[in-house]
């Protein structure tokens, strides 16, 4: 007989069995996947299972529990031993039993009925209150048993749980009074095939005695939802353009109207987002049993760990999540971990590990999946590239693991040239790749070959909650995020005294540097700091004073466009429950590097001084060129908007925007370049400041941004120079082909030359002072050149720092002065700057570095490399005062 | 309605008062365990707050005491994130709903009417 053909006496008896058996079985499922397993314990839950079955007549159920409970029978047998091969009788009887006991409840519905109990993703202990709600119902109805059994309730976390109740008179209405009283319960649903009957056949009662419903909610679909996040952006499209169409024209009591419906559809948009977070665990806690399943069928020893199940992730990108998560685990059992025989000879331990961490941090969620196995064979990739044709001999032998990590992504590329029927040929790490970009993600791999491979995985910050300190600082509400604060004190507690020229305070004995972060967000700001926060990321650790500490606060952190280029320190913005905005900080970034930190120089995350690299963004005009501008020079990027043509313009200039209520020229790069003038349908508006002034582009596309070095930028032939006046270098990306780099500041002076000045009253030099100046851009060497005419000087001009730094060290010239371009192809100036005074016979030379971008960030960091003297594009009078300046004070002996 | 408030944090008390008063309760303190377990008995009131960890007898134990003597009882935990398992042992023993710390005052007046309506 098979459990469904029971015909029970009595509901409480049936009901006892059922989560008897239940329990039973997760002991034992449970057990097998412990190390040692519990073998008391479980061989007395096999004696039970068989036992209450053999009552009952289940046939093949005793059988089963019989042989299992023999298997592990290790009484008088002192040979006895726990091995997978008995492990996985458990697994697979456990499987079996509970393969017979499911389905049984649904074909008999006057049995047991069903109800789901699905509990709010905010519910801070799912399990406790499943556990309430349990109690409530099997107070008043015996019999009623728990999915999840009672007795695991307690530390259960979950969605949805399951009371299976005997189906007295009028159940489901006694259920749900009962319910009623339990906090969190989205929703009770009955399950079973009456559904469909149509409820409302039944006469309703009276509404006053029904129990109350303000818990109660509706089951929503996760595509229903999604619907809905969807119309809350087009409503906020909308909602901006109407604002922009009307503009000017709304009275400020429309107005108020308008900024009250955008709030309310970013409060709506908050919520929608809410509904959809859940804890990761609810992946995770499928895949220690793949993970077995799959070290079986490869005879491999493999123990998956998993850390950080409680970080919250959007159920959008969790379904999208688990499969490619899947093939990673997958990958790495097979591909990663070596056979139990092979690792013994290597030396490591016989079972192999697999780690699964997931974490949030500066607003994103960060999932690693690790694998102490064999890593990836960097050389063997090397040569495929080659063999493919995918990169030259040369290339490939020089090209860094960064660059490398970039083809194991292709589709069909497989550092292990061996089939299997769990992974195939690596096929699948594109796929993963497409997923993850699909929702904006980032996944990257670090390996050592014989020691393992970690993949990491970045998901979307807005996808995330994140908890944040919110302070005040100035006029500025910021946010840092939890995991970044160290410790909270007042100002007169903390102790701030002054150590290596910086204020610090005492962290374990070592000095600690105190910023002000009103002061890092703008020096001129007039604040006063009570508290002081101690911030670490990473190796990056540092006091900050701000103003007020509000508390704490769950915040969705919303990525600013166009704004990460000016702001590296920006993780995004969130919208506070009071509706102020607060920005929200990553400390990595927010923190200068402070001299004695040479370590630092090697986080690669941040672009540093020196490191000869820029961050670039990456724009379309038309067809496919790709054009790029330091990202540092740009502020933002906007949808166009009305231009006001003004009498008298240039022709390439198309008029004015107002922009936060400043008015930016609009310089057209489609006539200026003689591109196709598509002018009227650029559908962005750039915003970049340089050379101290504040100007807007308007450009077909903003792809992205990309890392580049100085040294892949390549300079023009000289034979272009005349044709393409406004183009600086070019870069040739490996996946997004040719990238110009535009003479912005060209470009400017074409448009608006900078006003003539009164000459300078300066002293003249005489030539026998030569100065030095390196800038790729030949509009800005000319500028330079007069500038310094009046002085009498003598000129050399290099166009990039590398022919300067050439010329000092063949010809052993001295200079008088070097002026430096900071942004210039091979070698950025930091970088020649740093070269120049690294070495003893040329570290005496004064240098200035001659900049366009603006502001303080580019001050401060040119300061730190030694430059002489920092001045922003472009100031004639004051670049002739600095030389004159810098010449008078030269050491006697440098004097040429 | 009469709610016993068990705390031993006075300030915790204060504010708990202070919520519940303004709803138009009558508050009857206590500042541990034991005394939580002497005043119920004493008052009978419709509803108890029970923090768990205090000095004397622990909310858990408390709440098993009152339980016991009196099994509709509404015992309500009032008890930070971390304490899950003792949140466990104390719905066991009887406990009807728990809050969860820091709470919003609104919980903690729903809570309490909420299980007036029932009983």
């Amino acid at each position: 007989m098979r459990f469904d053909e029971i015909r029970w006496d009595s509901e409480e008896e049936r009901a006892l069995f059922l989560e008897e058996a239940f329990e039973l079985l997760g002991t034992l499922e449970e057990g097998a996947l412990k190390t040692p397993p519990p073998i008391e314990a479980m061989f007395r839950a096999a004696h039970t299972l068989k036992g209450s079955g053999g009552m009952l007549g289940l046939t093949e159920w005793v059988e089963r529990a019989h042989r299992l409970e023999d298997a592990i029978d290790r009484r008088g047998r002192p040979d006895w031993q726990w091995t997978p091969e008995l492990q996985q009788l458990v697994l697979e009887t456990v499987d079996a039993l509970r393969a017979e006991l499911s389905g049984a409840p649904a074909d008999d519905r006057t049995a047991l009925v069903r109800f789901d109990l699905r509990w709010s993703a905010s519910c801070p202990m799912p399990g406790v209150r499943a556990l309430q709600a349990y109690n409530a119902v099997s107070a008043a109805i015996p019999g009623t048993m728990s999915d999840p059994p009672v007795d695991r309730l307690g530390d259960w976390h979950g969605e949805v749980s399951v009371l299976w109740v005997p189906s007295v008179a009028d159940v489901e209405e006694q259920v749900q009074a009962l319910l009623a009283v339990v906090d969190d319960l989205v929703e009770v649903k009955r399950v079973d095939r009456a559904l469909e009957a149509p409820h409302l056949t039944e006469s309703p009662t009276d509404e006053s005695q029904r129990p109350d419903r303000r818990d109660a909610t509706l089951r929503i679909s996760a595509d229903t939802l999604e619907a809905i996040m969807e119309g809350i952006g087009e409503l906020l499209l909308d909602h901006g353009q109407l604002e922009h169409r009307l503009g000017h024209a709304l009275d400020s009591a429309t107005r108020s109207v308008f900024e009250h419906m955008r709030r309310r559809a970013l409060d709506l948009q908050d919520l929608t987002l809410r509904a959809r977070m859940l804890p990761l665990d609810t992946l995770f806690r499928q895949y220690p049993r793949a993970v077995h399943d799959i070290a079986r069928k490869l005879n491999k020893k493999i123990e998956l760990k998993t850390q950080g199940g409680d970080t919250e992730l959007d159920r959008v990108v969790m379904d999208r999540l688990h499969e490619p998560l899947l093939h990673l685990l997958r990958n790495a059992c097979d591909h990663g971990i070596e056979s139990p025989e092979e690792r013994i000879q290597l030396g490591k331990p016989e079972t192999g590990t697999v780690r699964l961490t997931a974490y949030a941090a500066q607003g994103h969620v960060h999932i690693q999946l690790e694998d102490d196995g064999r890593g990836i064979d960097w050389q063997k990739l090397r040569d495929k590239a080659e063999r493919e044709g995918w990169m030259s001999h040369d290339e490939a032998e020089r090209a860094r693991e960064e660059e490398l990590q970039d083809l194991l992504f292709r589709p069909g590329v497989s550092t292990r040239d061996q089939v299997t029927d769990l992974s195939g040929r690596g096929v699948g790490l594109d796929v993963v790749r497409a997923f993850l970009d699909e929702i904006h993600g980032a996944i990257s791999v670090e390996s050592r070959w014989g020691q393992g491979t970690t993949f990491h995985i970045e998901l979307p910050m807005t996808m995330a909650i994140v908890t944040a300190l919110i302070v005040e600082a100035g006029p500025w509400t910021v946010g840092f995020p939890i995991a970044t604060v160290e410790r909270i004190e007042s100002v007169s507690v903390a102790g701030v005294k002054s150590a290596l020229g910086h204020d610090a305070v005492s962290d374990r004995n070592t000095p600690l540097p105190v910023f002000s972060l009103t002061e890092l967000l703008d020096p001129d700001q007039p604040h006063e700091d009570h508290y002081v926060v101690r911030v670490k990321d990473g190796r990056t650790q540092a006091a900050l004073t701000v103003g007020e500490v509000t508390g704490q606060q769950e915040i969705v952190i919303k990525p600013v466009e166009g704004l990460t280029g000016l702001t590296p320190w920006l993780s995004g913005v969130a919208l506070l429950g009071d509706g102020r905005l607060a920005l929200v900080v990553d400390v990595r970034r927010l923190v200068p590097v402070t001299r004695s930190e040479g370590e630092a120089l090697r986080e690669d995350d941040v672009i540093l001084l020196g490191s000869n690299q820029m961050e670039l963004l990456v724009f379309r005009l038309n067809g496919d060129q790709r054009y790029g501008i330091n990202v540092y020079k740009t502020r933002e990027v906007l949808p166009a908007t009305t231009v006001t043509r003004v009498a008298g313009q240039h022709p390439w200039l198309d008029g004015v925007v107002y922009v936060r209520g400043q008015a930016l020229p609009v310089i057209n790069l489609y006539r200026a370049l003689d591109l196709d003038p598509q002018a009227d349908s650029a559908p962005l508006l750039m915003v970049a400041e340089f050379n101290q002034t504040v100007q807007a582009f308007g450009v077909y596309e903003v792809e992205q941004m990309v890392r580049v070095g100085w040294d892949a930028v390549e300079t023009l032939p000289d034979l272009m120079e005349g044709h393409n006046r406004f183009v600086t270098g070019l870069i040739n990306h490996p996946t997004l082909g040719t990238i110009q780099l535009l003479d912005f500041e060209a470009l400017l002076a074409a448009v608006a030359p900078p006003a003539p000045e009164a000459e300078p009253q300066l002293p003249p030099l005489g030539p026998e002072v030569t100065v030095w100046l390196a800038d790729d851009s030949a509009v800005a060497r000319q500028q330079v050149e007069k500038a310094l005419a009046s002085l009498g000087v003598t000129m050399r001009t290099f166009r990039d720092g590398t022919e300067l730094l050439a010329a000092v060290r063949g010809e052993g010239a001295r200079p008088d002065v070097v002026v430096l371009d900071v942004e210039m192809p091979k070698l950025d100036g930091y970088s020649v700057a740093r070269q120049l005074k690294e070495s003893a016979e040329t570290a005496a030379i004064p240098i200035i570095l001659h900049t366009s971008l603006s502001g303080k960030w580019q001050a401060s960091r040119a300061q730190e490399i030694d430059a002489d003297a920092v001045i922003t594009k472009f100031d004639p009078g004051l670049l002739a005062a600095t030389v004159v300046r810098l010449v008078a004070a030269r050491p006697l002996s440098a004097v040429s | 309605m009469t709610i016993l408030i068990a705390d031993d944090a006075a300030f915790m008390r204060m504010r708990l008062r202070k919520l519940l008063e303004e709803a138009g309760h009558d508050v009857i303190e206590a500042a541990n365990g034991r005394e939580a377990v002497a005043k119920y008995q004493e008052h009978r009131p419709h509803a108890v707050l029970m923090d768990i960890t205090m000095p004397e007898l622990d909310g858990v134990a408390a709440t098993r005491e009152i339980c016991q003597s009196d099994p509709t009882a509404r015992v309500i935990m009032v008890s930070a994130l971390g304490q899950q398992a003792m949140i466990v042992a104390a719905i066991q023993a009887g406990a009807k709903d728990f809050v969860v710390k820091p709470y919003e005052p609104e919980r903690i007046l729903q809570a309490i009417d909420k299980w007036a309506r029932v009983g």
